[in-house]
């Protein structure tokens, strides 16, 4: 009795069936899952394929807007934005594949002083893999003498190396060269005889509902969020009577909304997180600077706003160079300096987004 | 007959770890579509091809309605422009890697005939470039690349039997091979 009781009762017995149908199981599990990465990749094992991996790295850089895809950081500490780039992907938008972004070249290539991607950071966020691979990334704009390389790269071996050519295309900022001669009466207003000074703006109205406007291509965009835009201001009394000046003076900027309302952004620094402003390639303060003689020095004031300085994009935006003009007598009448200049797709008033032809070479190994 | 504790258990545990080890295998590999590397270097001229006839597709400038380059050179029937800026786009290079010049191309235009020969497909030779002696031994594959071009009116010079009036896409294929 006791004897058939043990047989029967089977509680925590394996058959030998069952040890040998789940070794077997196991054994083809593992084949597979050893299998499975050289399926998908080719990358991740030990089958290396260069030629894969450089084909890739072209793909992120060339065709893809990197991850964030606005690159805005000339402004403020730029080092601390590092931290936040998962992707560097120098297209202008992921419209556009071949399109690069100068901004983004010239932070790629470092070829901004205050911001330098290391050959780790090169490895983490556009080559990939665990592989700590050696690289030699080149750019060659069209008519530029310059070779760019990506930072922390070495000599193309002779040896077997990964190679990929593509051809791109590299969106240079617009901006608008405001020579005063070449708007002959535009810009100027009359003035009473008897009123022998007066303090005026001449505006550069920036009409974001025409500028960001998506019916635009990407590659010919003006984006004053992410790209800079270049304002130059020469031969200022041109066009006004400088007999008649005794003195003309340029007072600083300000930037105002469309239809009055109060400035916008701080102004106190010649180089703050929104624009750099220059005299002479001098900096110059924004406000409450020494007033710089205008009519008879003839100054070059450049501003370059490296970011709208407000989230309000939809709103119309002015920039205002301040003049104050003295006249010598009132025995004429006067003219002085005002107008309003767009900022706009209009070639005549901005030299548009150029494309230089460009050739990126991308060697891994 | 009791159960619990035997095989149910370990077929669970294993179902489990298949599932994980799938899952985790495909969300954790690179999405960038690769070529196999049997033909890598096929890829790295098509891909070259594509670029350039892209590249020559896009207009320096934004304008009303401004044509590409490509899209001028076909109106002209310019095969001497199209063999000298592909040829450019095909040998620009940054001197970082020993360039050798070796690709040849051979260029030819379809376009649809509405008008007459009700829906016939037209094409004719737009353009190669200077064949080498060795050029015509080679044993080299060639590769094709295509690009759908917009032309605002038919070439110049063109009569009804070779194009219709007015704007249309044409398809431009080139070969390409290296000799």
């Amino acid at each position: 009795m006791d004897a058939i009781r043990r047989i029967k009762d089977e509680d925590a017995i394996l058959s030998i069936d069952f040890l040998a149908g789940f070794t077997i199981f196991i054994l083809s599990l593992i084949m597979v899952i050893s299998l499975v990465p050289g399926v998908l990749a080719g990358i991740q094992s030990d089958n290396i394929d260069y030629d894969a991996v450089a084909y890739r790295t072209s793909v992120i850089l060339v065709e893809d807007p990197g991850a964030p895809d606005s690159w805005n950081y000339e402004w403020d500490y730029p080092m601390i934005h590092k931290a936040d780039m998962q992707r560097l992907g120098l297209a202008v938008d992921k419209e556009t594949p071949n399109i690069l972004s100068r901004g983004k070249v010239n932070f790629f290539f470092n070829l901004s002083p205050d911001f330098i991607f290391s050959a780790e950071e090169y490895r983490d966020k556009v080559i990939f893999g665990d592989i700590p691979y050696l690289y030699n990334i080149s750019l060659k704009v069209d008519g530029e003498s310059k070779t760019y390389y990506a930072g922390g790269g070495t000599e193309v071996p002779d040896y077997q190396y990964g190679y990929m050519r593509r051809l791109v295309k590299v969106k240079e900022p617009s901006s608008a060269e405001i020579n005063f001669t070449n708007y002959p009466g535009q810009y100027t207003l009359p003035l009473d005889r008897n009123v022998t000074s007066i303090t005026s703006d001449f505006s550069v109205l920036f009409p974001y509902d025409v500028l960001i406007n998506k019916s635009v291509n990407p590659a010919y965009r003006i984006d004053p969020q992410s790209e800079r835009v270049t304002i130059n201001l020469s031969n200022i009394c041109s066009d006004l009577n400088k007999s008649d000046l005794e003195s003309m003076n340029f007072a600083g900027i300000a930037f105002r909304r469309e239809g009055g309302g109060s400035e916008i952004g701080s102004l106190v620094p010649w180089k703050n997180e929104t624009y750099s402003l220059m005299v002479n390639e001098m900096p110059y303060p924004g406000s409450g600077g020494e007033e710089v003689l205008v009519n008879s020095t003839n100054p070059l004031i450049t501003l370059i706003l490296y970011k709208v300085p407000t989230d309000e994009v939809h709103f119309p935006m002015f920039v205002n160079f301040s003049f104050s003009h003295v006249f010598k007598n009132n025995f004429t009448d006067h003219t002085y300096l005002s107008g309003i200049h767009r900022y706009d797709y209009n070639t005549s008033n901005v030299t548009q987004p150029e494309l230089k032809d460009a050739v990126m070479e991308v060697a891994i190994w | 007959m009791n159960d619990e504790g035997q095989l149910y258990t370990i077929e669970g545990i294993t179902a489990g770890v298949i599932m994980l080890v799938t899952a985790f295998t495909i969300f954790n590999s690179g999405l960038v579509y690769t070529p196999g590397d049997a033909h890598i270097s096929d890829m790295q001229i098509q891909q070259l091809g594509y670029d350039a006839l892209a590249m020559m597709d896009t207009p320096a400038e934004l304008g009303p309605v401004k044509e590409s380059p490509l899209a001028e050179m076909i109106k002209a029937k310019n095969d001497a422009g199209f063999k000298s800026e592909f040829n450019r786009y095909l040998t620009l290079h940054t001197g970082t890697t020993e360039f050798v010049d070796s690709l040849e191309f051979n260029a030819t235009v379809f376009n649809r005939l509405k008008n007459s020969g009700a829906g016939t497909v037209h094409s004719y030779h737009f353009s190669n470039s200077t064949m080498s002696e060795v050029s015509m031994l080679t044993r080299e594959p060639a590769i094709s690349v295509t690009r759908y071009v917009w032309l605002s009116d038919r070439p110049g010079g063109s009569v009804d039997s070779e194009y219709d009036n007015g704007g249309q896409l044409v398809l431009l294929e080139v070969l390409i091979w290296r000799r």
